[in-house]
């Protein structure tokens, strides 16, 4: 009797878990049914707010191959952009946690260090944005890559240190004493024993540092003109004054989310450690 | 000529200095233990012998060069470390392999030296797994290994063994000990366990609070320990230690509640004093009342081949080692002869007392 009483708390806590994990499925997934539903729809069909409907390809045509369309160069303005920082952020921050983690800091300048970079991220973007506009202007690379690059790699560089501290904590001392003592240098001990090690690490934090900075809209919408404009900027350019054209905005939206899908499905197993290094040993 | 040589070796972190001026000098091909509590420093100047620890002040110097500013990798020595420190993301091969693609070594020597370090620790079997799928005494061969691949000039093991169970680690003694001699390398082995430093080292070092103690053989340090620390550390089941003190008279002695040591003659500084002597160096008397010592019997261990009995004194308690089986009674009456030239006194400062 005890053991059937038991059983059905358990059922009634399953039912009370599982009601949650519904809820955050249909929260998190609905937004993008909705979006992907939407870009086979026909504007009047969306506004006409039709369920049914008869799918139709004329929303990725037009935003692919329309003569007025420059989404394909906004994508890859975003490619140019986002990959680049991403190196840049990725290199330094392994660099600069390298030198924060491994050295011998005292740890109140680690962690005077940590609470700034926690601090940085609290600050809205548009914030800094209209400063970083002004700054491009008068060193005189406002609309070129390069103002985009830096600012994406200022805004992210905090982040991606903290994603990496895990990481570089679970590497033993020994080890490092281990590669020192059998010959290696400085650049073999990080090429072939710290680098690899890391390796789940710095994945996780490139994939992670690449949706950033691929999904970032103020601060690019204030560093770029038409030529330079990365894919969000291009999204929200179909919010004209006159008119909202939903329907390509959500065929763009979907294209747009293609590449960040894609490294995520290679890159998920990482992301996960990445994001629980160091919570259980 | 010695072959690694320590001289006024000092290390200060800021102000503290935790290394006071160490000298000593190890031949080539010994055996060394720097044995010692943790915190006396031992793999601190083991670390600065590798080249992994600065030297705050003094001079390592090894084969003859002084490697001060020196790096670990121009010292030409190899370590092997308590984690064992494997490289976890490469197979057994290219562990062992590692230091020699370091060094530019032909992957056909590569090759040679890996088979002739696989052979002498049994690790052909394992030589494409990584170290996860390895049991604890088999990585440890696998960190010899690689240690022993590039001929060092001088081996450095800082507790290698205590990760490894009770029987693994005595046999493990013995491969180590077996290997370096097969090699003739000198080797410097920190360690904390007295019976790893007795059963394996041809000398041993005993370092106490960044100091050296004593440095000597291990029956050397045993049988003439010249402090109380040394006479305390060394030696399982350690050495008895009863306060008392030495009195003048027609004839000197030790007195303490219960004992009663005449000395041999000669001129004993008069007072406080500590009596250090070995379990096996008091036998029961057997007549009554005409021991050196006079208490009850307390708890008594028999590992087989010998017994050790707890005789409660009025002012301690004594553990005497026999080799003969006793039939004694808990709480009986015993008296015990103390041969006094196997007895050491120690002064209020630790200091070993002789006669004058």
């Amino acid at each position: 009797m005890t053991t059937s009483g038991k059983s059905r708390l358990y059922r009634r806590a399953d039912v009370f878990l599982h009601g949650f994990l519904i809820a955050a499925i249909f929260i998190t997934l609905a937004p993008f049914v909705y979006i992907a539903l939407s870009s086979f729809k026909t504007q009047i069909s969306l506004l006409m707010g039709q369920v049914t409907f008869t799918p139709t390809l004329l929303n990725y045509d037009e935003v692919l191959f329309d003569r007025t369309s420059d989404y394909l160069r906004n994508f890859t303005n975003s490619v140019i952009v986002t990959t680049i920082s991403t190196l840049f952020v990725v290199t330094i921050s392994f660099f600069a946690g390298y030198s924060l983690f491994r050295m011998r800091w005292p740890s109140y300048v680690v962690n005077t260090f940590l609470i700034w970079s926690m601090a940085f991220n609290l600050i809205p973007s548009v914030t800094l944005a209209s400063a970083w506009y002004d700054l491009a202007r008068t060193v005189g690379i406002s609309n070129d890559y390069l103002a985009l690059v830096l600012a994406h790699t200022t805004l992210h560089l905090p982040i991606a240190l903290w994603l990496l501290a895990s990481f570089f904590r679970e590497i033993p001392r020994e080890l490092e004493d281990a590669a020192y003592v059998d010959g290696a240098g400085f650049i073999t001990l990080v090429r072939r024993v710290v680098a690899p090690l890391m390796a789940p690490g710095l994945v996780a934090t490139a994939i992670l540092i690449y949706v950033f900075s691929w999904n970032e809209f103020p601060v690019a919408l204030a560093l770029t003109n038409n030529e330079t404009g990365t894919v969000p900027v291009a999204i929200a350019k179909y919010a004209q004054e006159e008119e909202i054209k939903y329907t390509q905005m959500a065929a763009a939206s979907v294209l747009s989310a293609i590449p960040a899908l894609i490294a995520l499905l290679f890159g998920q197993r990482f992301i996960v450690r990445g994001l629980t290094a160091g919570a259980v040993k | 000529m010695s072959f690694v040589e320590l001289n006024e070796v000092r290390k200060s972190y800021g102000d503290v200095e935790v290394l006071h001026g160490l000298n000593a000098s190890i031949e080539e091909g010994e055996f060394l233990a720097i044995l010692g509590e943790s915190g006396c420093g031992k793999s601190t100047l083991l670390r600065m012998i590798a080249g992994l620890e600065e030297i705050s002040d003094g001079e390592v110097s090894i084969g003859g060069r002084v490697v001060n500013n020196l790096s670990p990798r121009e010292r030409n020595i190899a370590m092997v470390f308590q984690s064992y420190a494997l490289y976890p993301h490469m197979s057994v091969r290219e562990n062992i392999c590692f230091p020699l693609q370091l060094a530019g070594v032909s992957e056909s020597e590569q090759k040679t030296q890996l088979m002739r370090a696989a052979d002498m620790l049994n690790l052909g079997d394992y030589l494409n797994r990584k170290p996860r799928d390895l049991s604890g005494g088999q990585r440890q061969r696998v960190a010899m290994g690689r240690a022993i691949v590039r001929n060092p000039k001088v081996f450095l093991f800082d507790e290698p063994l205590s990760n490894l169970d009770a029987k693994l680690r005595v046999q493990m003694r013995t491969d180590i000990r077996t290997l370096q001699q097969e090699l003739g390398t000198t080797a410097i082995y920190v360690t904390h366990d007295q019976v790893e430093a007795m059963t394996m080292a041809d000398r041993i070092m005993l370092m106490n609070a960044g100091r050296i103690e004593q440095i000597g053989a291990p029956l050397d340090l045993y049988d003439h320990p010249g402090s109380k620390f040394v006479a305390g550390f060394v030696g399982s089941p350690p050495i008895n230690l009863i306060e008392g003190e030495i009195n003048s008279g027609p004839v000197s002695a030790f007195i303490s509640d219960g004992i009663f040591v005449e000395l041999p003659e000669g001129h004993w500084p008069v007072g406080q004093a500590t009596l250090g002597i070995r379990p096996e160096d008091m036998s029961i008397a057997k007549s009554r009342g005409g021991g050196n010592a006079l208490g009850t019997v307390g708890n008594i261990e028999c590992t087989g081949d010998r017994s050790i009995i707890e005789v409660k004194l009025a002012g301690g308690r004594l553990n005497v080692s026999s080799l003969e089986r006793w039939n004694l009674m808990f709480g009986s009456e015993i008296d015990l002869d103390i041969d006094v030239c196997k007895c050491h006194f120690f002064g209020r400062d630790g200091a070993l007392i002789m006669s004058e």
